[in-house]
């Protein structure tokens, strides 16, 4: 189907617009309100709406610019062949004329009839209802201003089974499910939920839930009646061990009561020996002591007897009197050393004095030497400072002509002598030759051969001749009159200043001053190699010195009147070196009785130290004996008389050698019962017997608690109990696996249903999404993918793959979804067309408002390939000149008023 | 002079395996039964007294009913009733025995019943009874052993000497016998090559539940009436000895019948569908038309399509109505014919149905676990589809 042209009349703001269609591409540009909105609606109204329709519609239809009913008449190609239709729409009198080419037309109801037949939809019925759905017509295929980012799964609804058949044989002659597939498939889901919950565990109260909880109540009730039972054959080994312990155990303690009996004896007899023991030991140790103290005193009184005596034959006087005598001996040794040390201290220091004087003397000739030279050398200097001074002298008594001077001289002469010649060589000479009188010449008297030179204007006279005489040259003579004059004159300055006449006497003068300064350069070099100034200082300190060693040989002689001085500085070197020579001997005496000084006091020190202790020592031990003497008289006095003393020894010992020997017996006896063991013994016998008692204490407990336990009351039997519960946990086991393995079963075949009609599913989507995606491409690129699902014949969950990344259409953009919304249209437009003859017309109002340039640009290769498949697209817009490189033919449409303009 | 030897009553034996309560209730009372029958027979044959030769009860802790009812039927036995306790009701402690209540019963109800629990000779009127009682589950020692040292030579009496003893000889023993024994473990052996046989007369052996000659002597007298699915051909069970004696003679022994119950094992392999009228005419030859007598143990293998296993699970349904017990061994390999095959995977009208059908079938080609699992899928989306 196609569109061929409109002509739309009194429809709202159209008063009579006429828009031809190319059967690729048209192009509606306009601006807002021009009408291009009510176009596409036109041109769906006439196709779908009945011409009858009235109320709210109807009213909207209307034009308040223009009078008349609304009328669109309609070229368009169709099953083949050309059609006209004309519609007026006027509520119940509006008309349907509908023309096959060359063919009678067709009126009203069979015209709309065949109208539905040609657009192959249901024919809308009467009423709002129909109204609606006629609206709804092919909405896949206009695209609404507003509505061009919509989720397209809506608007191919009711294309869906076309849809489907043309992709089932795209698909491979794939079909979808049939009802009783269906069926089968909600059957098995439901078996599936009556055992699983959404999590996939099983249900409460489903037979797998309870075969499982069976399964493991059973296994509950084993364990305890394993565990009864357990206890019970538990309860009889206790009640045989308890009974073997209980046999054993009463002759064991038997025994141990019959060996306690004995050790408790034993240990009575023991106790009546130890005390006598006891008492017999006190005796024995105080007869020990008795007889140990009596000779103890004895002992200490022997021993004070005999120190006393050693004390009074002590030689301590004695060694008094030989310290002292040491003593003084070492005293009179420190003096005679003392004095000797003094006596060669003096000598030494008489040699060094004799030294010094001597090292002072040898500085002092070697000095006065030195003197003599210098002085010889400074009266030659002062010859030489005597000529000097004359040439000075000289010098300054000749004026101040040297080289230059003398050449400045030389130039003002020759100037003075050049001006005098151009004067001369301009002025004219007088001569008288022969004169009778006197002959005036400027006013001068000139004789016979006298003759002058004139220049200037002269007056001559001779008697009464007058001859004015007037020499050449004019003015330039009087110029070089006064230059000759004022260098003359320059010159004789200069003479005068230095006080001389003449050029002549100037170089004399110069020759002379030459002379001077040659002798005075003479003068100064002879100074200098004589080195003046350092003779003259090295005088001075030569002085000095001469005069300080006079002064330290003055200083020093009066202490050493044997001294005789020596008359030359080799003199005083020798002098000198036999004087340091005898000086080292008595220095190394001096050390020598330096030491024999200092040993000498300290023996004179340790020997009044010894003297000390000595006389210490003589007073301790008087003090001592005086001490022993005291005490041996007391305990003399406390032993009785001497004779009696032995006796009463041997009584005493008598004594206690009895005590003795009645302990050892006794000793002997007590030992003989163990004592020690007895007491370990009770202790043993009597923690066994406790432990014996309470063995069977334990165990008789044990047994009783054990044949309580075994006293069934018989209502039950634990071995039965046992039994029946072990054979209903196999039971309950066996049922158990067999639900689950039912119930997996079932959860097989449900998700064997899910993933076929997943597989089922593809088959369909793949084609219509490969449709779709050849047309993304054309926007997005090579790499652009659209994915679909068909599920229960329901088309939707559109989405898009970019650089592999997949977006479902409500996650995208504004302007993504314009586009892909855009492509699943034509796409779905492209595979209906061959039902309609290979083409179908599609109308985009204002459908890509969110789309940028670029995009837009894109956009035109996608609706030229859908052009290309077939299909006609109509796209309406306000920016006609964004799809300028589409190559539409254009329909501009202006606001109210004008007629379009086809470009 | 001539006894019953019985062993191994298993009074108070739960069939706790048995899941009907009622046919549990069933089968143990049978053995109540039992023990009239063997008075019954005591009476026709005259026999001077009953030796049980331990087990009388299934355990050593019995409960009060079971005693109750044992005395009474014991009571009604008439001649004399003495028994040995065995390793399951052994004399130890907290044993039955020695509980007051069995006092009071057996006092009351059967006083012509003697439980010997000590090894020491008894003397009868027409015998001298060597018992030899377990006062354990598992005595450690021959319990036989104090008769060896015994002066029988010597002895006074010159009546039968009857040896009274439970537990293995060489070559027989009970334990892990059943499927349900408690505390199964070391057999009570019994040397009775070293009893000095020309001073024994007859040992009446019990534990073993099949009727046994040991040797001339010797005997087991088996269980009278059968507790579990016998093993082997060899098994006879459901007997009592009757023994006619002698002292320094050979004993006469008879076996009687005494059981009452079926207890069935049966195999069967299902090599095809078809194999569901054999299986069904081999059940029958066994279990008649009797209901509610018999016990089965089935061993099923072979494979099997989805229609056939569904009319052999409602034969087996069948079964379980009219028998004691249905104990099925299942190893039959279920899986879909080639009709139900295609049945499931060729629907051209059923697109998903048929994936569904093909991804489970390729799924149960292997062995694992998973394989089964699929089976089952497979089984359920067949009933699912209607066609089971």
């Amino acid at each position: 189907m196609r569109l061929r042209n409109a002509q739309v009349r009194n429809y709202r703001i159209h008063r009579d617009t006429r828009v031809d269609f190319s059967d690729s591409l048209t192009l509606v540009g306009g601006p807002n309100e021009s009408g291009k909105s009510t176009l596409a609606e036109a041109l769906h109204r006439a196709l779908f709406l009945k011409s009858t329709v009235g109320g709210k519609v109807w009213e909207e239809m209307q034009s308040t610019l223009h009078p008349g009913n609304p009328e669109i008449e309609l070229d368009f190609e169709a099953d083949g062949t050309a059609w006209n239709l004309k519609k007026v729409f006027a509520r119940s009198s509006g008309k349907t004329v509908l023309t096959e080419s060359g063919k009678p037309s067709l009126q009203g109801t069979k015209a709309e009839a065949k109208l539905a037949d040609l657009m192959q939809v249901e024919e809308a019925g009467g009423g709002k209802g129909g109204t609606n759905k006629a609206l709804a017509q092919w909405s896949h295929l206009w695209v609404w201003q507003g509505s061009g980012g919509d989720d397209p799964s809506e608007h191919t609804l009711p294309q869906r089974d076309a849809l489907l058949s043309r992709l089932e044989e795209q698909g491979g002659g794939a079909a979808l499910q049939s009802e009783r597939d269906a069926a089968v498939a909600a059957t098995i889901q439901e078996e599936y939920d009556a055992l699983f919950t959404k999590s996939g565990q099983p249900k409460a109260g489903s037979s797998l839930q309870k075969a499982i909880e069976e399964q493991e109540r059973a296994e509950e009730a084993a364990e305890i009646a394993e565990g009864n039972f357990a206890r019970l054959a538990s309860a009889a080994r206790d009640v045989e061990e308890a009974e073997k312990t209980l046999g054993s155990g009463e002759s064991s303690l038997a025994s141990i009561a019959s060996a306690l009996t004995e050790a408790r004896e034993r240990d009575k007899k023991a106790a009546t020996i130890r005390q006598r023991l006891q008492a017999e030991e006190a005796e024995a140790g105080r007869a020990a002591e008795d007889g140990t103290q009596f000779q103890k005193a004895l002992e200490e009184v022997r021993k004070l007897t005999k120190q006393r005596d050693q004390l009074a034959s002590a030689p301590s006087h004695d060694a008094v009197k030989e310290s002292e005598t040491k003593l003084k001996k070492a005293k009179e040794k420190a003096k005679a050393k003392r004095e000797s040390f003094e006596k060669a201290e003096i000598a030494l220091s008489r040699k060094r004095e004799e030294r010094e004087l001597a090292e002072a003397w040898g500085h002092l000739l070697k000095h006065r030497e030195t003197l003599a030279q210098q002085e010889k050398q400074a009266k030659a200097v002062g010859t030489l400072r005597a000529s000097r001074a004359r040439i000075e002298e000289t010098l300054a008594r000749l004026p101040p002509v040297d080289e230059a001077t003398f050449r400045n001289l030389q130039t003002l002469d020759e100037e003075a002598e050049r001006a005098s010649a151009v004067l001369e060589a301009m002025s004219t000479e007088v001569e008288i030759l022969e004169a009778e009188t006197d002959v005036q010449v400027g006013g001068e008297s000139l004789g016979k051969g006298d003759s002058r030179v004139l220049d200037e204007e002269t007056l001559i006279e001779s008697g009464p001749n007058q001859f004015r005489i007037v020499p050449g040259g004019g003015s330039r003579l009087d110029d070089a009159r006064t230059d000759a004059k004022r260098l003359r004159s320059r010159r004789e300055e200069a003479f005068k200043k230095l006080g001389i006449t003449t050029l002549e006497e100037a170089g004399e003068i110069r020759a002379q001053r030459a002379a001077c300064e040659k002798e005075r350069e003479t003068v100064d070099q002879d100074l200098a190699r004589n080195q003046a100034e350092e003779i003259e200082a090295s005088l001075a300190e030569t002085r000095q010195a001469v005069a300080a060693y006079e002064e330290e040989a003055k200083r020093r002689s009066p202490q050493l009147p044997d001294f005789s001085p020596p008359d030359s500085p080799e003199e005083a070197r020798s002098l000198w070196e036999s004087l340091r020579d005898s000086i080292a001997p008595l220095e190394s005496a001096l050390t020598d009785a330096r030491e024999q000084q200092d040993s000498a006091r300290l023996l004179t020190e340790q020997a009044e130290t010894d003297l000390e202790e000595a006389r210490s020592r003589a007073r301790t031990t008087e003090q001592s004996r005086i001490e022993i003497e005291a005490e041996l008289k007391a305990r003399s006095e406390r032993l009785g008389p001497e004779d009696e003393r032995e006796s009463r020894l041997r009584k005493l010992q008598q004594t206690r050698d009895e005590a003795e020997a009645r302990l050892k017996r006794t000793r002997e006896e007590f030992a003989a019962l163990q004592p020690d063991s007895i007491r370990a013994d009770i202790e043993r016998l009597t923690r066994s017997e406790q432990q014996q008692r309470n063995a069977l204490s334990a165990a008789r407990e044990k047994r009783a608690a054990a044949e309580s336990l075994l006293r069934n009351d018989g209502t039950l039997d634990p071995a039965a109990v046992l039994a029946t519960s072990r054979a209903h946990l196999e039971s309950a086991t066996e049922r158990r696996n067999s639900i689950e393995r039912r119930a997996r079963a079932i959860k097989m075949l449900r998700d064997a249903f899910a993933s076929e009609q997943q597989a089922l599913s593809e088959q369909f989507s793949r084609p219509l999404a490969g449709a779709v995606s050849k047309y993304l491409q054309q926007i997005f690129g090579a790499t652009a993918r659209a994915g679909v699902a068909v599920e229960d014949g329901q088309i939707g969950n559109w989405t898009m793959t970019r650089t592999g990344e997949t977006f479902a259409f409500d996650h995208l953009s504004g302007g993504t979804r314009e586009q892909v919304a855009a492509a699943v249209r034509l796409a779905v437009a492209e595979l209906l067309a061959p039902d309609h003859g290979g083409h179908l017309p599609i109308v985009f109002d204002d459908a890509f408002t969110n789309s940028d340039p670029d995009r837009i640009r894109n956009l035109q290769r996608m609706l030229d390939l859908a052009a290309r498949s077939g299909l006609q697209v109509v796209l309406l817009t306000c920016d006609p000149e964004d799809y300028t490189e589409l190559g539409a033919s254009t329909v501009l449409l202006d606001r109210p008023g004008s007629s379009p303009t086809t470009a | 002079m001539r006894f019953l030897h019985t062993a191994d009553w298993q009074i108070g034996k739960p069939f706790a395996r048995i899941s009907d309560p009622d046919k549990a209730a069933r089968v143990r009372s049978e053995r109540i039964e039992a023990i009239l029958r063997i008075g019954d027979l005591a009476r026709t044959e005259k026999a001077s007294f009953v030796l049980v030769a331990g087990d009388l009860f299934d355990s050593f802790t019995a409960e009060k009913s079971t005693v109750s009812a044992a005395c009474s039927a014991i009571g009604r036995i008439e001649i004399p009733v003495l028994a040995i306790p065995g390793n399951h009701d052994h004399g130890g402690p907290g044993c039955l025995w020695n509980q007051d209540f069995f006092k009071q019963e057996q006092k009351s109800l059967a006083p012509n019943f003697r439980i010997l629990l000590d090894r020491e000779p008894v003397e009868l009127d027409d015998a001298l009874l060597l018992p030899c009682p377990l006062l354990r589950q598992h005595e450690t020692e021959d319990p036989t052993g104090w008769i060896r040292s015994l002066d029988l030579p010597t002895h006074s009496s010159e009546k039968p000497r009857i040896v009274l003893a439970h537990g293995s000889v060489h070559g027989f023993d009970s334990s892990a016998d059943s499927e349900d024994e408690i505390g199964a473990g070391a057999p009570n052996l019994i040397a009775i090559d070293r009893l000095p046989s020309s001073e024994i007369d007859y040992i009446a052996l019990g534990d073993w539940h099949g009727t046994k000659e040991v040797t001339e002597y010797a005997w087991y007298s088996g269980t009278p009436e059968i507790d579990r699915f016998p093993r082997g051909a060899a098994n006879d069970p459901g007997n009592v000895l009757l023994v006619e004696l002698e002292r320094g003679g050979k004993p006469e022994v008879e076996v009687r019948e005494t059981g009452k119950l079926g207890w069935h094992v049966h195999s069967f392999e299902f090599a095809s569908d078809e194999d569901l009228d054999r299986f069904k005419e081999e059940i029958g030859a066994k279990l008649g038309n009797r209901a509610g007598e018999d016990l089965f143990q089935l061993e099923l293998d072979g494979s099997l399509g989805f229609g056939a296993a569904r009319q052999v699970d409602d034969y087996l349904e069948t079964l379980q109505a009219r028998l004691l017990r249905l104990k099925v061994r299942n190893r039959v390999r279920i899986a879909p014919s080639e009709e139900e095959v295609a049945v499931l995977a060729s629907r051209p009208g059923d697109p998903l149905l048929s994936r569904v059908a093909t991804s489970l079938i390729e799924a149960t080609s292997g062995t694992g676990e998973d394989a089964e699992i699929a089976r089952i899928a497979l089984r359920e989306l067949h009933r699912a589809v209607g066609n089971d």
